[in-house]
């Protein structure tokens, strides 16, 4: 014999018929139970009809609620997703330029301890060293130093360039 | 393409189309599609909330959307994808919402989508009642399960791609829509 259904199961029942989008027809299986349980029971049966109005009205009464807000323009969305692209390629380039400038930093700061390890030798040396400085002012100068040990540091940089009588400009690349 | 075959179209051609060509036509169909069922999951995450705040959160969301679309692979659906990113960005706008209200200035006012606004023109005073006192229930749920309710119910969604949106077992996204479902009930009936 078959047991009788529950209220928990006939609800759960009801409510897969629901997910299958069959609701508020009751089939399957189980449906002869189901159906015989909310017969006698007037708890699931109100149960079973708010749910029917809940799944029924939901879509109607959330539309009614946003009607009051005004129609999106498709052209004002898409130009500020072009907007948004522009600053995406703003960002890009700057990031692409941040880790440029970081390698050249890296590099310039690997370079300056090297020569710091090499420079006593090369001084006592005293061989020819080729310099080439780029300036502001686009003067490229080209000269060759005596004795003179310039790898790129900042400190050996500011030595150099006082002896040389171009302190006070301002050099941007280093060759 | 003409334009009427192109109303027809999947959501996933008109993606391509938009994508490959920059079809304009392609890019506000598919605004269109999916501006009501992004206002009504809008409208229940944010709580009711402030038109104001409905018009950033959906502006962000398509803005947001368009820019990686090109990213897209289509290996759900477009659904599945556009719910995803309208979720977590719904999401993400709610916290900083939170935040930001904290230090609003309580006297601040905004236009609300009042509850008690007048009816629509196909929106009997019933109808509306019946709406309301629905609304309001299921505003009264939490977050995640008034957004399964209105994924299942409003919007139709199967369960397996509700799974795929929240990236759960399809078990799951049923068991808690149940409980979901059963809360709405008795809120309902308690409302009565």
């Amino acid at each position: 014999m078959k047991r009788e259904m529950d209220c928990e199961e006939a609800r759960d029942y009801l409510q897969d018929c629901l997910d299958r989008g069959e609701f508020p027809q009751v089939r399957g299986e189980l449906s002869d139970r189901v159906r015989a349980h909310l017969t006698e029971c007037p708890d699931c049966r109100a149960w079973q009809e708010t749910l029917a109005g809940a799944a029924a009205g939901l879509q109607g009464a959330l539309t009614a609620r946003i009607e009051a807000v005004p129609p999106l323009r498709p052209a004002a969305l898409e130009a500020r997703i072009r907007a948004g692209r522009l600053r995406r390629r703003r960002r890009r380039l700057a990031g692409i330029a941040a880790a440029l400038i970081m390698a050249i930093g890296l590099s310039v700061t690997a370079a300056g301890i090297l020569s710091r390890r090499r420079s006593p030798a090369l001084t006592e040396a005293g061989g020819d060293y080729l310099l080439e400085v780029l300036f502001t002012d686009s003067l490229l100068l080209e000269s060759s130093y005596s004795g003179l040990v310039l790898e790129g540091n900042g400190g050996w940089l500011a030595d150099t360039l006082e002896s040389t009588e171009i302190y006070n400009m301002e050099p941007l690349t280093i060759f | 393409m003409q334009q009427g075959l192109l109303e027809q179209a999947a959501d996933e051609i008109l993606v391509h189309r938009y994508v490959e060509t920059g079809n304009r036509e392609a890019f506000e169909l598919l605004v269109r599609r999916y501006t009501r069922p992004l206002r009504r999951l809008l409208y229940t995450l944010l709580g009711g909330g402030s038109i104001e705040d409905m018009e950033d959160a959906e502006q962000e969301i398509f803005t947001e959307l368009f820019l990686h679309l090109a990213s897209f692979r289509f290996q759900s659906s477009f659904k599945t994808y556009f719910y995803r990113l309208a979720r977590n960005r719904a999401i993400d706008f709610l916290r900083r919402r939170r935040t930001r209200k904290t230090r609003q200035d309580l006297l601040h006012t905004r236009l609300r989508l009042e509850p008690d606004r007048p009816p629509g023109p196909e929106e009997s005073l019933l109808a509306r009642e019946a709406g309301d006192r629905l609304v309001s229930a299921l505003l009264g749920l939490k977050e995640e399960e008034r957004m399964l309710i209105v994924m299942k119910d409003s919007e139709g969604m199967a369960v397996c791609e509700i799974a795929s949106v929240l990236g759960v077992p399809e078990g799951t996204v049923k068991s808690r829509l149940h409980r979901a479902r059963a809360r709405l009930v008795r809120q309902l009936q308690e409302k009565a």
